[in-house]
């Protein structure tokens, strides 16, 4: 359901939420929905074990494979990383291909109608990937990535790409330790590197709904600020009420928010975005890269085959 | 007269409806559907004719799904019935003695676990650095023998075979238990008195009177191994890659993660025919019935 004239139209109510947030809820025109639970991906750092070795927070890619490099030597797993479920390897990728590929190419991969992923980019984006896995823990397909961040909380490896809705589990495994958060390190690129990875959850109205308004009124109320403040302060989530974190102690918390405030634009989950069998190859042939059973470019010929089997697939489907 | 001959069959009506609903007309209306391309989510049914087998059967991951799931249905009948059988056979021997029940109860306990807590467990025991089973071979000083298990391609299948070993073959052991039980004493004494050893016993008299039992559980294993589904999807869910991939976890995708229907029930027809097929040929074998 179509829920922007009444959003829109009411000044308290559309200022009372982040909006770049609220966009990820919106095709064109139309506003079908709104966040509930905020959500980015960065990586997190163990402080403690970066100033005993006196590293700085990395901005570049080559800034981080140094980093990396100084870690291992010094006997430390410098990347905590699961993969058993498969799905962790598409954050890595998708993180990737928003810097290394061209924005509009990208986009257009991700409609199953026009994908193709034949842009040589993407088999870039895997060799990145690739140089990654020095720098994991030994075979991350065989941990959860639970149990990797459980190797980050219990200060086993220096860092693990996680979601900032993870900072209450890390609490609770490790509620002292001393960890910071940054952004996926700079890769120059074709593609935009201002895209936060990520995006929110959110409820959505039927349009077949007897009762609109009433649904639209609890909606209002469940996405909004009072929700909100209820929200971080039990849970440790974010909705994208303005001034939920009022009154919070938790500096983490109080940093991630930060973050979203902050992002302009967000590039949502690759694996949700992709079409469901694009999305399974990748998956499945990215576990094998990461095993070294499997080359980038080879890959990449796998996924192109599926992507063009899923074009015929989605055109049948509007034929008829 | 009349209303006697129709109450028998007014008391099986509950059931028969039953059986037929749940079990027959799925069946049917899964074979049909298989020759079409459908969707949950519209009415449409477009017909394709064998679109959906020929999509099966050269998908690469046909022939690694065939082949693990023929690993399962082989080492679980040389583990579960072929070791079961021995242990109840000594279960029921004299060499157990008085802690029989004991014995029993201790190889059964497993199988009474639920498959989704097993699947969880054993994550565990895989695990490469906080495992069981790596801690236990660093223990004894076995470090080259440790490795990533569930993450290894060519390892992730036969740790999940192994799990259900240990998970099943008590199961079986119960089942052969009662078939030794109720071989009759007579025999073994024939059998003594003739000067027949342990083993000659075992083989010629034990082992054949057994032979319905052992035919039942054989059939339950293999079709077990054929429709394999928790086992896999709580543990590897076919990865790393496609390697532990198993006929039902790809049904189980395709029908619910790419909503493709008609190739889900195409595999479904296949799990169908292939069960019925042993079925058929096992029971053929035995002559069932004859001792």
């Amino acid at each position: 359901m179509d829920i922007s004239d009444e959003f829109y139209n009411d000044e308290e109510w559309s200022s009372s939420l982040l909006l770049s947030q609220v966009n990820e809820y919106r095709d064109g025109d139309v506003l079908y929905g709104l966040p509930f639970r905020l959500d980015a991906k960065m990586f997190f750092y163990n402080i403690d074990i970066f100033n005993e070795l006196g590293l700085e927070v990395p901005e570049t890619w080559d800034e981080f494979i140094q980093v990396c490099e100084t870690l291992k030597q010094n006997g430390i797993t410098p990347i905590a990383y699961g993969n058993q479920d498969q799905w962790p390897s598409s954050h890595y990728i998708g993180s990737i291909n928003q810097m290394v590929v061209n924005n509009e190419t990208r986009l257009k991969d991700l409609e199953p109608s026009t994908g193709e992923f034949t842009d040589p980019n993407y088999v870039l984006a895997l060799d990145y990937y690739q140089q990654l896995i020095p720098y994991f823990n030994d075979s991350p397909n065989a941990y959860s990535h639970d149990m990797a961040r459980n190797i980050f909380s219990q200060e086993n490896a220096a860092m693990i790409y996680a979601e900032l809705v993870e900072i209450p589990y890390i609490k609770e495994e490790n509620p002292d330790l001393n960890y910071g958060m940054f952004g996926f390190p700079l890769i120059e690129g074709e593609g935009d590197p201002t895209l936060l990875t990520g995006s929110p959850e959110g409820f959505v109205i039927s349009a077949n709904t007897k009762y609109p308004e009433e649904a639209i009124d609890f909606l209002k109320y469940l996405t909004g600020p009072e929700v909100g403040k209820q929200e971080v302060q039990e849970v440790g989530w974010f909705n994208a009420g303005k001034g939920i974190v009022d009154g919070l102690e938790d500096q983490k918390l109080l940093e991630a928010y930060e973050i979203l405030e902050g992002a302009e634009k967000m590039a949502g989950w690759f694996d949700s975005s992709l079409y469901s069998t694009v999305c399974n190859e990748y998956l499945i042939v990215t576990s094998v890269l990461t095993n070294g059973e499997m080359t980038p470019e080879e890959a990449m010929s796998k996924i192109q085959k599926v992507a063009q089997e899923a074009q015929t697939l989605v055109q049948d489907t509007e034929d008829n | 007269m009349k209303k006697k001959v129709l109450v028998p069959y007014l008391y099986i009506i509950p059931g028969l409806f039953m059986v037929l609903f749940f079990v027959y007309i799925p069946v049917v209306s899964n074979f049909i559907y298989s020759f079409f391309r459908l969707s949950s989510y519209s009415a449409e049914k477009i017909f394709v004719g064998f679109e959906n087998y020929i999509k099966l059967f050269t998908d690469e991951v046909f022939l690694i799904m065939i082949r693990n799931n023929i690993y399962y249905a082989v080492i679980s009948l040389i583990v579960q019935v072929g070791i079961g059988t021995m242990l109840a056979i000594l279960i029921e021997s004299k060499y157990s003695g008085k802690f029989r029940n004991l014995y029993r109860n201790i190889y059964f306990i497993p199988a009474l676990i639920s498959l989704t807590a097993v699947g969880l467990l054993f994550k565990f025991v895989y695990s490469p650095d906080i495992g069981l089973l790596n801690s236990a071979l660093r223990f004894l000083n076995l470090d080259g023998l440790t490795h990533a298990w569930l993450g290894e391609s060519k390892l992730a299948i036969f740790c999940v075979i192994a799990m259900s070993q240990w998970q099943f073959t008590g199961y079986i052991t119960v089942l052969m238990v009662v078939a030794v039980q109720n071989i009759p004493k007579e025999y073994l004494e024939a059998a003594e008195i003739d000067g027949a050893g342990p083993i000659k016993k075992v083989i010629n008299v034990m082992l054949p009177l057994v032979k319905e039992q052992l035919l039942v559980c054989s059939i339950i294993t293999i079709i077990g191994a054929f429709k394999l589904f928790t086992e896999i999807y709580t543990t590897t869910s076919g990865g790393p890659g496609n390697s532990s991939q198993v006929l039902g976890v790809y049904l189980y995708q395709n029908a619910f993660l790419h909503d493709d229907m008609g190739l889900a029930a195409a595999t479904g027809v296949l799990i169908f025919i292939i069960t019925v097929g042993i079925s058929i040929i096992q029971i053929n074998a035995a002559k069932s019935g004859e001792v």
